[in-house]
């Protein structure tokens, strides 16, 4: 790709300026500084169009820099270039109000639409042209942070396809975050095991309480087995005892009999008085009838001893018997008692037990709550996500373009220092070294201008490399300025070499000076 | 005829173990329950009715004691009880060894009762869980009937009063007695109290609803919660639903726009949780964009009220398509693409987690460029 002629026709600070192009090296010289940048945004926004950022971001865009404050609705202006054999003609307005939009081909006539410009670019975006086809110059001024800077920039190349892209810091960036939502994750997990922790210990005491309510069951309960049931009130016992009432039976019996035996004694005694027995029987009679008294009077006697004896066992029986009530009413109370506390202890047992229940099934809740997602683990997630993916993108990129851009690299170098320099080499670490003719050097130990070098050749490899084949135009913003003059002879030799069309755009006038000492051909521009 | 049907009250249970107003909710549970018979004594209620799971757990003999004693302060209320999946009848329940006071109706096992209210021409039936599940649709073959006999003669100048059946049920779902509404609508019943979900909703109008838990319990019982006053009117039922609860649980949802800061999002907050009530109980969730360069701090949103936890979806304002467009070939442009396997383009069933991702990634790597 080419570019014939650019017109500028509002754009910054530059108004109408119109600018011839050629093939191979152009030299853009402008008055100052500004010229230069601006030309630079204007060739960017023509062939990737420019947009206001939205937001806070608009402040301090390439779109708010750049819209004049003049006729601002002629914002834009006009390139001929020249891609595969056709020639295109690109016009834009980048105003707001009057946007526009101009691809056409100039045999044909035929107008083009947006994709088609950036099929024509060669799938090239903005973000690689940035870093491949308009190049800067290392910012840095000292040893070490210019050796940073060309290492950062080296590795962000080779794995990011773009300098300004660091994915080592998004990483770092990308931990940040995700270690904020774990020490979240931690927070709520101590915080249910500190509730869950707290329920155990209900649990604990419990249980504790359980087996203690239930030893005393177990020592209770066959204790209270042994003493049998609670006896009933006993009736009328002391009527029935046996030998109280055969006592009292015979002692009936011998009442009985001395009456009869008194009775018996009156007859016969009556009898005798009244003279009525013969003669003869008298002494018959009254042998019969002392024996009938003294054998009435014996039995009256008797009679008298068996009511002592019976009256006096009563007195002892009725005195056993009493000892007998009390010791059952006092194994009734104490059975009692006991029954009570069981029954007290039992219904402890069972609301020992459901309240031992009730905290498992409540810890148990707990504990799935412990292993339920929280809003954290989704983020936590996706950042793992993010991370495995910008590794993987990462590492596809140095497979793809990492190894022949060090290649690449060590030639042009080579082609630069004629063959002092060969072979740059960029290891894991980030640590660069460059071989000289005999040995490899460390590139801490290089001089500034072979470090300028280095960078040149690997911005030139990457222009070749990540623009695929297009030979697009390259785009070099006052890159020399701190060559001396034998490397600046050999870079604008190695560039008049190249195939591809060249804009050095610079402030001095040592470029034009050292070409034309060279004998090197060139088109100078001037920036009105 | 008046009742009050409530469920789920769940008294016993920690709502939000762990967060500061933990404590305070499990007396708020309590608290609105003996609320709602205060209201019962100072209005005349015939009934309470108590689709299941009055309490969290097995309830214990101390529970059960103030229960009654509360219930027993409305002694002209007939207060029918039934235990339901989370209090269910154990073989050594507390429920089955209580006395209940005289008004008190608890229906005692699994095998559904007809019970006749001893003053009015009302029949209330219902059953008590006795397995934490069931799976058989116990509800499906009960159909109301009535004692002819029993009928009762009103008088002369007395409102007529039909009989009432009332169905007092509990579950719902596949292992709690699934229940079918259209075998419901046709089971003739007056009036279904239903408990066991604990989102209020009304499954016919005035004939079958669920009142809800009286408190709400955890983060997923948001909306309103309280109970359902039943009253005839004329010989026809009215019912209405009384908010009851003394917090709810709300989800805030806040659109964010790119112009939105920590500190206007903290207004915001502040301004929706006044306004919503200082006392409730809030999921935060942050939709719509931010501006790329703002990143929040949500923790810092738990200080403005009760807050469980807070969602962030807001994406950073990107224009994927241009983004990809200018970073195209480099690790940029190749990470957005490690997300669309066609081509660079919105569908609508994006896994959250890798919309999150592609954003955080594409955030990183833009900040640090």
């Amino acid at each position: 790709m080419q570019i014939n002629k650019i017109i500028i026709r509002n754009f910054g600070k530059i108004q109408d300026c119109t600018l011839e192009l050629s093939d191979g090296l152009n030299v853009l010289s402008g008055s100052n500084e500004s010229g230069k940048t601006t030309f630079y945004h204007f060739l960017r926004g023509m062939l990737f169009g420019m947009t206001r950022k939205r937001g806070k971001a608009a402040g301090k865009d390439t779109y708010s820099s750049y819209e004049p404050w003049e006729n601002p609705d002629t914002f834009g202006g006009t390139i001929w270039f020249s891609t595969d054999g056709k020639e295109y003609r690109l016009t834009r307005n980048f105003s707001r109000t009057h946007h526009r939009f101009e691809l056409t081909e100039l045999d044909t006539g035929r107008r083009h639409t947006q994709r088609e410009l950036e099929i024509l670019l060669g799938g090239v975006s903005e973000a690689v042209y940035d870093n491949t086809v308009a190049v800067g110059q290392l910012k840095s001024v000292t040893g070490p942070d210019l050796t940073r800077e060309l290492t950062n920039y080296m590795a962000s190349c080779q794995g990011a396809a773009d300098s300004r892209i660091r994915p080592d810091k998004a990483e770092q960036l990308l931990k940040l975050y995700r270690k904020g939502f774990m020490d979240q994750k931690e927070k709520r997990s101590r915080q249910l095991e500190q509730e869950i922790d707290k329920l155990h210990a209900k649990e604990e005491i419990w249980e504790k309480e359980l087996t203690s309510v239930q030893n005393k069951l177990v020592e209770m309960v066959p204790h209270r087995d042994s003493l049998g049931a609670i006896e009933a009130n006993p009736k009328k016992t002391l009527e029935k005892e046996p030998r109280l009432l055969r006592l009292q039976k015979a002692q009936r019996i011998y009442l009985l009999l001395s009456i009869l035996g008194g009775m018996g004694t009156v007859v016969f005694l009556t009898l005798l008085l009244l003279g009525i027995p013969a003669q003869g029987n008298r002494m018959i009679y009254g042998f019969l009838w002392a024996g009938l008294s003294l054998g009435g009077v014996w039995l009256l006697v008797r009679n008298i001893i068996m009511a002592r004896k019976a009256s006096e066992r009563r007195i002892r029986l009725y005195r056993s018997l009493d000892q007998k009530e009390h010791e059952r009413k006092r194994k009734n109370r104490l059975r009692e008692k006991l029954d009570w506390s069981i029954a007290q202890l039992r219904e402890q047992e069972k609301e020992l037990l459901s309240s031992l229940e009730n905290v498992r099934s409540e810890y148990q809740a707990q504990e799935d709550l412990l292993y339920e997602r929280g809003t954290w683990d989704e983020e936590i997630e996706a950042l793992n996500l993010a991370l495995t993916r910008i590794r993987e993108a990462s590492d596809a990129i140095r497979g793809r373009i990492g190894e022949d851009l060090q290649t690449r690299t060590s030639q042009i170098l080579a082609e630069l220092t004629d063959g002092k320099y060969k072979q740059v080499s960029l290891d894991e670490q980030l640590h660069m070294t460059v071989m000289d003719r005999e040995r490899s050097v460390d590139v801490e130990q290089l001089s500034r201008g072979t470090i300028e070098q280095i960078f040149f050749a690997f911005r030139m490899a990457s222009a070749e490399l990540l623009c695929e084949g297009k030979h697009f135009p390259i785009v070099l913003d006052d890159v020399f300025g701190m060559y001396d003059e034998e490397r600046l002879t050999a870079a604008l030799t190695w560039l008049s070499r190249q195939e591809r069309q060249v804009i050095l755009c610079t402030c001095s006038d040592r470029e034009g000076r050292l070409l034309d000492e060279a004998g090197l051909e060139y088109h100078e521009l001037k920036l009105s | 005829m008046r009742f009050i049907h409530l469920a789920d009250v769940h008294l016993g249970a920690v709502p939000d173990r762990g967060y500061p107003w933990s404590a305070r909710r499990q007396e708020e549970i309590w608290d609105t329950f003996r609320q709602v018979i205060a209201t019962i004594r100072e209005e005349s209620v015939d009934f309470l009715l108590i689709a299941g799971d009055l309490f969290h757990g097995q309830p214990l003999l101390q529970e059960l004691r103030e229960v009654s004693a509360l219930f027993e302060q409305i002694p002209q209320t007939r207060v029918f009880v039934m235990a339901g999946n989370h209090d269910y009848l154990k073989e050594d329940s507390a429920y089955r060894r209580f006395t209940w006071p005289d008004n008190v109706y608890f229906f005692s096992g699994e095998k559904p009762e007809r019970v006749k209210d001893p003053l009015l021409p009302v029949y209330i039936y219902g059953l008590s869980y006795e397995h934490q599940e069931i799976t058989q649709a116990l509800y499906e073959e009960l159909v109301p009937w009535s004692d002819q006999e029993e009928f009762q003669i009103k008088e002369e100048d007395q409102e007529p009063f039909e009989e009432f059946h009332i169905l007092l049920a509990h579950g719902g779902d596949a292992r709690h007695i699934p229940i079918d509404l259209r075998a419901i609508s046709r089971s003739g019943f007056d009036y279904i109290a239903l408990g066991h979900i604990h989102k209020p909703q009304i499954l016919i109008r005035d004939r079958a609803a669920y009142s809800g838990a009286l408190e709400p319990l955890d983060r997923n019982d948001t909306g309103e919660h309280g109970y359902i006053v039943g009253w005839t009117q004329k010989g026809i039922l009215r019912t209405r639903f009384v908010p009851a609860a003394r917090r709810s649980y709300v989800d805030l949802v806040v659109d964010v726009t790119p112009e939105d800061t920590q500190v206007s999002l903290e207004e915001q907050v502040q301004t929706r949780v006044r306004s919503e009530g200082a006392g409730n109980i809030y999921r935060i969730i942050l939709n719509g964009f931010r501006a790329p360069e703002q990143m929040f701090i949500p923790e810092r949103l738990k200080r403005l009220g009760n807050v469980l936890e807070i969602q962030d979806n807001t994406k950073p304002h990107y224009e994927l398509k241009e983004l990809y467009n200018a970073y195209r070939s480099t690790l940029i442009g190749d990470y957005i693409a490690s997300f669309f396997p066609e081509a660079i383009g919105r569908s609508d069933d994006w896994d959250p987690v890798e919309e999150k991702a592609l954003f955080y990634g594409l955030q990183a790597l833009l900040e640090t460029h």
